[in-house]
Formats: structure tokens, C-alpha cells, sequence
């Protein structure tokens, strides 16, 4: 196990080296060279020895690899650098909005789980049944529809129409719940298919006919063994989706004006504020590695099969 | 391929295959259709109801928005299907290569595959179609970034699967050369669960283009795309919902269209299927 | 107590449309051990699923089984369940796969005991040891704390046989028990059956396809062919003188190691098991003859203990 753990955060090390270096490429995908996308951000009418001593402020002139090095070390010391815009931290603007986006990720995680896991589990055992076919249906429906149109469609019933909850999001029960759902419908649509998916491949196992006929009763058969074997595909699953929270975060709080990870990256987007952005992507690239490998750790932590390896 | 599927699966492709190539269809031909000009403003008629003239009403400028989604269906479908057939040739042929040759062109290959998939696909896809300044092609470039992963690896793992087969080992002792090996025969093989993935990401893809557009770093106005009609017609919610709902109502439909075409590819070609 | 434990008459049953078995009956002694043999799909093995009577679809559509005087198929489906499965053991063919991979034995164990309400937590240890002592594993504890996955296959098939001595279960069906494992283990767990049989009095119905095995073991053999049981006899004489068709070929098609060669049966069984009229196994038999098409099935007695399906007197 030990081992694997080595092997494991080896990998990390340079996956995050190679992270870096793609998200620091970002900087050269708009046309003009960085000096000139501050000044432009800042509105500033550029002459020409303004640009260039921009350009000697910023270390522009250093060879290419000088500059990435530069910045990967303030990075890995939580450094990313000041806004284009106003000239701020980039990291306390982010962890700013950190702290809100996890918020509103956790809340709409626990509702599609608090959704998604008895449901599946009912789906699966009573296979082909009416409550199935109605929650395929619908699941199917939440998949289709994108994150955007639901936050779209909710904040139009809600607010708008049933003037049920604010247009607004704030951290209360109330502000919160539109947000949450919103992203976590199309999230709750693929748990419903996949977490039954797994449950009924559990099912199919021949230790579960095996403890029928030991005269194990149902319920435990279910829950100790079935759920217990579908377990760590689910917690992939879960680890997985990360990914789609971190990035539907961005639209989400676009539409519910949730000043979290998403909005800044959002609102650094539009300004051309290139180092916020870059410490948006660098940051979301984090997060989602390390959860993954967790997630990879806690599997392999737990079932006793692979830790012999 | 089909053969020992049974008659319901056969049907439910060709349905919706059908039903999939209608839509292909409206979109082509969509110009001829539209009541109105799409892109024709007009002061006075601005969020005005649905009637016989407007069959969906008007939106903020006054464009009749039955136009505008008819219209709108060729961007939207047509850039979701470019994106997944490009990205498809190119993740497939790199996979198929990676695992043909193995070495160092299989660990490059992989290694990209790696660190692509280490940043979130939406995320990438929102700075990189943000930073080059938004509009169709950069939307599917950045989206294309990562799409590409899914195809590598698939055809990767099945070629290593299929490299040592008799069949592909007789052919290659038989003095074909590689470019005919992997086409002619490795390639066959494959494609049944390659056409899958690709169908099933049919809708996501159209889904992430439409996010894209929504957030102005994608299609943008005044080109016609549901995504930044729904988006840009947000603000007039109340005063006139139609310019939102009918962009809406065909975004969902044709995702559900392409995700139950998805499931019935799936279901036909897929040998491992259990239902 | 009565000599006979089990008592099988007219047993039909089936999924779906079609039979699996039809019109079986024989009468299962205390401390006999009984093999029923036969070619792949004849019935046998959902034979031993509908005694348990615990896998769904799985329906007894006619006849009566009778455990120790009670009549189990007049009983409701849930009380019925709770006897067959704490009175009748299951030994499946694939070693450790009945058990769940990642769970230790033990809870596996306790899990079951604690079902039938048999689980004494102060006496389980030693109780498990004299168990699995008596089955030639005598390290319990590591055994009980290992998964299946870690143990062979050997060793998996006695942990199992462990089990149904600790749920006190006199009878044990068993299904192919040694098919997946090597000759020599499966001679060794073939062993651990008959000492069972000879020091506790165990009851065996064990299902498998191979004569030798059956030579080895049984004390009467039965023979199914398509769903139905076409000759029933003491295992010496069965094998001495075999009196149906069916089970002569089966005899001739086995390879000796004494250099003849075998004869095989040309044809397919039935693809969809017996059939309401007619000898199921006429297109395949050298004997056959006019009436066989439309003749009705039954046990004629050859002898006191010699039964055989067929209705043709010429044959040797």
C-alpha cells in the first residue's frame, strides 16, 4: 500500500508541474504580448514607453522559461500574482470566492446524493417497476437539459413567477436552495442511472444468490453486502463529478450572481484579467487532481483485493 | 454487427436514427423555412406576443424568435456534430497509433491524455474560449482541447486488446503494411464501441457549446445559437418569456433526441450490454 | 424418525413458459448420499434450486416435496424459505463465490447464524474451530479472518461445507462441488463429503457430470435426461447393469484409461426440455421404435431397487 501511495503522488507531482505549465501557456492565447492585455484591462491608453516600461515591470524580457519558473514558484507558495484590473491579490480574491463556491458544491453534492442514493437503490431492486420507469424518465429529462436553462427555469418559476425565493443568492436555506438545485439536478440525473447501474451489477453476483440460499434476509443482503460491495464505484463516481461541479459552478453563479470561484473567474473573463483567470484554472486543476487521488487512495484503502498488491 | 440483436433494439436505432437525421435535415434547411429574417430588428414590434406573424413571438430587438431556432438549429447542431466527428478522427488515429507502436509515442500520447483530464473539461473550456475572444471556432477549439481524451483512449485499449489476435498477427505475417493493418483490420473491430462514445457524447457536446454560448465566450450575437438567445433574452423574463422558452424547448428537445439515439447506438452495438 | 428425509413425487417445475423438469420422484434416505448425473441443461441442477425453493422465476408447478414428514409445498412461500434454507445446505460449483469477496468469513459466518437465530457470540470461536477442524483446516482463526478471495479453492469449498455443520443442516445439495477445482482437490473435498456422510450421518443429493465421481461417491445414482429421471438405482448395480438407453450411452461415452475408445451420442438434447408426450430422448436412441413418440413417461421397477423410464422390452 505504501508503495502505491508513492507511486501515486510521483505522478501527482509532475501532473501538477505539467498543470502549471499548460495554465501559464494561457497567457499566450490572446493575440499582444501580456503588457499590453494589463494596460488594455486597467483601460489605460497605452504609449510607447508606457508599454515598454510595463513590459520591464512585468520581466517580459526574460527568457520564456526564467518567466515560468518565476511564476510556478510564487504559485506553489500561493502567490498567483496581482489582478490586471485593480491590481489585487489574485489568491485573495480566489479563496474569497473559494470559500462560497464549496459552500453552494457542498450543498447541491448532499441534495443529489440525499436524492440520487435510496432512489437508485429502490430502482435497482425493484427493476422494470413503475417508480423505474418514472424515475428514468425524469432523470433522463434532467440529464438533457443544461445547467443554464434549469438555473434559467427555476429562477423564473421561483422568483419571478411564485415570488417564492430571492432573486438573489445569499447564504441562507432560502438564498441557497435555487442555487444548489440547480446544479445538482443534471448531477442527481447521471447518480440516479449510474448508482443503479452499479447496484443492479452487484446484484447480478452470484454471492447474492449465494446468501438467498443461506437464508440471508433481504434487507441484509442489501445492505451489508450489496451497497457495501457498490460502494467504491459510487465514491468514484462521486470523486469524478467534481469536475462537473467546479465547472457548472461557473454558470450557476453567473445566473444567481453568487459571488464565488465561478463569478470572478466569469467576471475576470470578460475584464481579459488574465492571472485571475489563470489562478481560477490552476486552482480548479488542484482541487480536482487531489480529490481524484483521494478518491483513488480511499479505493484502494478499502478494498482488501488490491491492497495485496 | 446487428444481427443477434434483437428486432426492439434494431427498431429503436433506426428510429432514431430517423428522428436524429430529421433534425439534421430542419437544421440544413432551415433558411427556407423561417417566417421572417432572422436577423431583422424592429423597434416596434420588440417582445412582442406570439401571432400569426411572429409564430414565437419577438425578442428584445424585435427578430422573430421562430427565426432565430430554426436558424439557430444549424449552429447549434451542426457545430456539436463537427466537433464530436473532428475529435473523434483525431483521438481515435492518436490512440490507435499510441497503441500500436507503443513506446515512446504511446507514453507522449497518454501523458498529453493525463494532464488534459487533470483540469475540469468546462473549466479549461470556459478560460481557453474566454481568453482567444469567444465566437464558434474557439468554442469548439476549447472544447476540443479535452474532447479529444475519451476517443484515445477508448481506441488505445482496443488495440492493445486486438494488436496480439491471430487475425492481426496473420495479417501482419502476411506482409501488409501498418497504415492497411490498422484500417483494414484493427480498425473494424473497433468501431463498435468507438461510434458508441461517440454518439453519447453527441448531447453533452451540444450541451457544452450551448454553455459556452450562454456565457458569451461561444457563438456569439448577433449569429444565432439557443444558448446566447436564452442568455441574451434572460433579462426580459417577465415581459416576454417566449424569447427564452422556445430557444429552451429546442435545446431539450434535440439533447433528448441525441442522448436517446446515444442510448439506442449503445444498445445496439455495444456487446456487453445487460439491460 | 423415519428412513426417508426428503420425499420427491410428480415434481414438475420450470421458468417462463417451459418446464425445466417434469414429473420427477424418488425418495431421499437419512444418510444416503445420491448423485443425480446427466449431459449439461438436463434438468438437474434446477432440480436442486427448486428443493431450496429460494431463486425467483424458479416456480413448482406440480408434485409435492416432503422434508421429515412436513409437506413444504403446501406451506406459504416465506415459511418455506426459512426451512429449506436453515434445514438444507447449498454447496455451489464455483469455491468462494457464493460468499461476498471482501467480507472476512466471519462475519459472513455470524451474518448467517444470526439469521436462522443460531449465533452465540461466547461459544461461536470454538464452535468454529471444532468445525473447521473437523474439515481439515485447522488454523480457524486465520481462516475465519481471511476473504474468499484469499483462500483456494479447496479450502473454499470446505469453509462452506464448515458452515452447514454449524447451522446443525442434515442435508446438504450439492451442485457440481468439484468441477472447478484440480483432480486431486477435488478427490480431497469429494473425501471431506464422505466422511461426512460416514461419521455425522450427513444426507447428500450431490449434481454433477461425472460418472466417476458418482462411481466414487454415490450409494444410488440417478439418471436425468431432458428434465425427467429416466433410470434410479443402487450405484453398483446402476453402473453393472445399466438398463436405459440413455444410461448406456452415457457409459460408452466415457474415455477409459484402459485404451478404448469411447462412443459418443450423436444429436443434441431438447432444446426446450420435456415434452408432455413421448420419450424425449427417441431421436437420439438406438433402441427406438414405433410407439416411443407417443409412450408416457414413467418408472417401471426392474428390480426391488432398479427403476428405468422406457417401455421397450428389447433391449439388453
Amino acid at each position: 500500500m505504501g508503495k502505491y501511495i508513492l507511486k501515486r503522488l510521483v505522478h501527482l507531482v509532475w501532473i501538477l508541474i505539467a498543470v502549471c505549465f499548460l495554465t501559464f501557456l494561457l497567457l499566450y492565447l490572446a493575440p499582444g504580448d501580456a503588457a499590453s492585455k494589463k494596460l488594455n484591462a486597467q483601460g489605460v491608453a497605452v504609449s510607447q514607453e508606457v508599454l515598454e516600461a510595463t513590459r520591464e515591470e512585468m520581466g517580459l524580457n526574460r527568457p520564456f522559461f526564467v518567466q515560468f519558473g518565476d511564476w510556478a514558484l510564487h504559485a506553489l507558495r500561493g502567490d498567483l500574482g496581482s489582478s490586471y484590473k485593480d491590481g489585487a491579490s489574485v489568491s485573495a480574491k480566489l479563496v474569497a470566492g473559494l470559500r462560497r463556491t464549496v459552500l453552494l458544491a457542498f450543498s447541491s453534492l448532499l441534495l443529489a446524493l440525499i436524492i440520487a442514493l435510496p432512489l437508485s437503490i429502490l430502482t435497482a431492486i425493484r427493476k422494470d417497476g413503475i417508480l423505474d420507469y418514472v424515475v428514468r424518465f425524469l432523470s433522463f429529462i434532467g440529464n438533457s437539459m443544461p445547467n443554464f436553462l434549469i438555473s434559467v427555469l427555476l429562477m423564473y418559476f421561483f422568483c419571478v413567477k411564485l415570488r417564492l425565493l430571492p432573486v438573489v443568492a445569499d447564504e441562507s436555506v432560502k438564498g441557497l436552495l435555487l442555487p444548489a438545485l440547480a446544479l445538482s439536478i443534471p448531477m442527481c440525473g447521471r447518480f440516479l442511472r449510474q448508482f443503479r447501474a452499479e447496484i443492479l451489477e452487484q446484484l447480478g453476483r452470484p454471492y447474492v444468490s449465494g446468501a438467498r440460499a443461506r437464508g440471508v434476509k433481504s434487507s441484509i443482503i442489501l445492505f451489508r453486502n450489496v451497497l457495501r460491495g457498490a460502494l467504491l464505484p459510487i465514491l468514484t463516481i462521486v470523486g469524478l463529478s467534481i469536475g462537473t461541479l467546479l465547472g457548472g459552478s461557473v454558470v450557476i453563479e453567473t445566473v444567481f450572481r453568487w459571488p464565488g470561484l465561478g463569478k470572478v473567474a466569469m467576471d475576470a473573463i470578460t475584464a481579459r484579467d488574465i492571472p485571475v483567470v489563470q489562478g481560477f484554472v490552476l486552482l480548479t486543476a488542484v482541487i480536482y487532481t487531489l480529490v481524484n487521488l483521494l478518491t483513488d487512495l480511499a479505493y484502494h484503502w478499502v478494498d482488501p483485493r488490491v491492497r495485496q498488491e | 454487427m446487428l444481427n443477434n440483436k434483437s428486432r426492439a433494439v434494431r427498431i429503436r436505432l433506426y428510429g432514431f436514427l430517423i428522428l436524429a437525421g430529421l433534425l439534421v435535415l430542419l437544421a440544413i434547411f432551415a433558411p427556407f423555412f423561417t417566417p421572417n429574417d432572422p436577423n431583422a430588428t424592429s423597434a416596434a414590434d420588440m417582445n412582442a406576443a406570439p401571432s400569426a406573424r411572429f409564430p414565437f413571438g419577438t425578442d428584445r430587438y424585435g427578430r422573430c424568435v421562430c427565426s432565430r431556432v430554426l436558424v439557430g438549429a444549424r449552429t447549434s447542431i451542426f457545430s456539436a456534430v463537427a466537433l464530436v466527428a473532428i475529435t473523434f478522427v483525431i483521438g481515435a488515429l492518436l490512440g490507435m497509433l499510441a497503441g500500436w507502436y507503443g513506446g515512446v509515442a504511446d507514453s507522449v500520447v497518454m501523458r498529453i491524455a493525463d494532464v488534459l483530464l487533470a483540469f475540469p473539461q468546462m473549466v479549461l473550456a470556459i478560460a481557453v474560449a474566454g481568453l482567444l475572444g469567444g465566437g464558434m471556432g474557439n468554442a469548439m477549439l476549447a472544447l476540443g482541447v479535452t474532447g479529444w481524451t475519451l476517443y484515445a483512449r477508448l481506441a488505445r485499449s482496443q488495440t492493445l486488446a486486438l494488436k496480439n489476435e491471430p487475425y492481426v498477427c496473420a495479417a501482419r505475417l502476411s506482409g501488409c503494411g501498418t497504415f492497411s493493418i490498422l484500417f483494414k483490420t484493427l480498425l473494424p473491430g473497433m468501431l463498435g464501441p468507438l461510434t458508441v462514445s461517440a454518439a453519447t457524447q453527441l448531447g453533452t457536446t451540444m450541451i457544452g457549446i450551448a454553455g459556452l454560448s450562454f456565457l458569451g465566450i461561444g457563438v456569439m450575437e448577433p449569429q444565432a445559437e439557443w444558448g446566447s438567445m436564452i442568455s441574451g433574452s434572460r433579462a426580459y423574463l417577465q415581459l416576454a418569456p417566449w424569447a427564452v422558452l422556445a430557444p429552451a424547448a429546442a435545446t431539450v428537445v434535440t439533447v433528448m433526441v441525441f442522448n436517446l439515439l446515444g442510448d439506442a447506438v449503445r444498445d445496439a452495438l455495444d456487446p456487453e450490454v445487460q439491460k | 424418525m423415519s428412513d426417508v428425509l426428503l420425499n420427491i413425487s410428480g415434481l414438475t417445475v420450470g421458468y417462463g413458459a417451459h418446464n425445466a423438469v417434469a414429473d420427477v420422484s424418488f425418495a431421499l434416505h437419512r444418510g444416503e448420499i445420491l448423485c443425480l448425473v446427466g449431459e449439461s441443461g438436463c434438468g438437474k441442477s434446477t432440480l436442486l434450486r427448486a428443493l431450496l425453493g429460494v431463486t425467483p422465476k424458479l416456480a413448482i408447478r406440480a408434485g409435492t416435496l416432503t422434508l421429515d414428514g412436513t409437506e413444504l409445498t403446501a406451506m406459504p412461500d416465506k415459511a418455506r424459505r426459512a426451512l429449506t434454507t436453515a434445514r438444507m445446505g447449498m454447496v455451489f460449483q464455483s469455491p468462494g463465490a457464493s460468499f461476498m469477496p471482501i467480507r472476512t468469513y466471519r462475519a459472513q459466518f455470524i451474518e448467517t447464524l444470526k439469521c436462522h437465530g443460531k449465533y452465540d457470540a461466547a461459544a461461536f470461536d470454538d464452535q468454529a474451530a471444532e468445525v473447521l477442524g473437523r474439515l481439515n483446516l485447522p488454523d480457524a482463526k486465520r481462516v475465519l479472518d481471511s476473504c474468499p478471495f484469499e483462500l483456494s479453492g479447496g479450502m473454499n469449498q470446505r469453509v462452506a461445507l464448515a458452515l452447514a455443520l454449524l447451522l446443525g443442516q442434515e442435508l446438504l445439495l450439492a451442485d457440481e462441488p468439484t468441477s472447478a477445482l484440480d483432480a486431486t482437490v477435488g478427490l480431497q473435498v469429494a473425501e471431506e463429503f464422505k466422511r461426512l456422510r460416514d461419521e455425522q450421518g450427513i444426507t447428500i443429493l450431490m449434481v454433477t457430470h461425472s460418472l466417476a465421481l458418482a462411481r466414487h461417491l454415490a450409494d444410488r445414482i440417478g439418471v436425468m435426461y431432458s428434465g425427467r429421471l429416466v433410470e434410479l438405482a443402487d450405484a453398483r448395480e446402476l453402473l453393472a447393469r445399466p438398463s436405459h438407453p440413455y444410461t448406456l450411452a452415457l457409459l460408452s461415452a466415457v474415455p477409459t484409461l484402459s485404451g478404448a475408445m469411447p462412443t459418443p451420442l450423436p444429436g443434441q438434447p431438447p432444446m426446450h426440455g420435456p415434452a408432455a408426450v413421448g420419450c424425449e430422448f427417441a431421436p437420439r436412441c438406438a433402441y427406438a421404435g414405433e410407439g416411443c413418440a407417443a409412450a408416457q413417461y414413467a418408472l417401471q421397477a426392474l428390480a426391488p431397487d432398479h427403476f428405468v423410464a422406457c417401455w421397450k422390452e428389447d433391449r439388453p
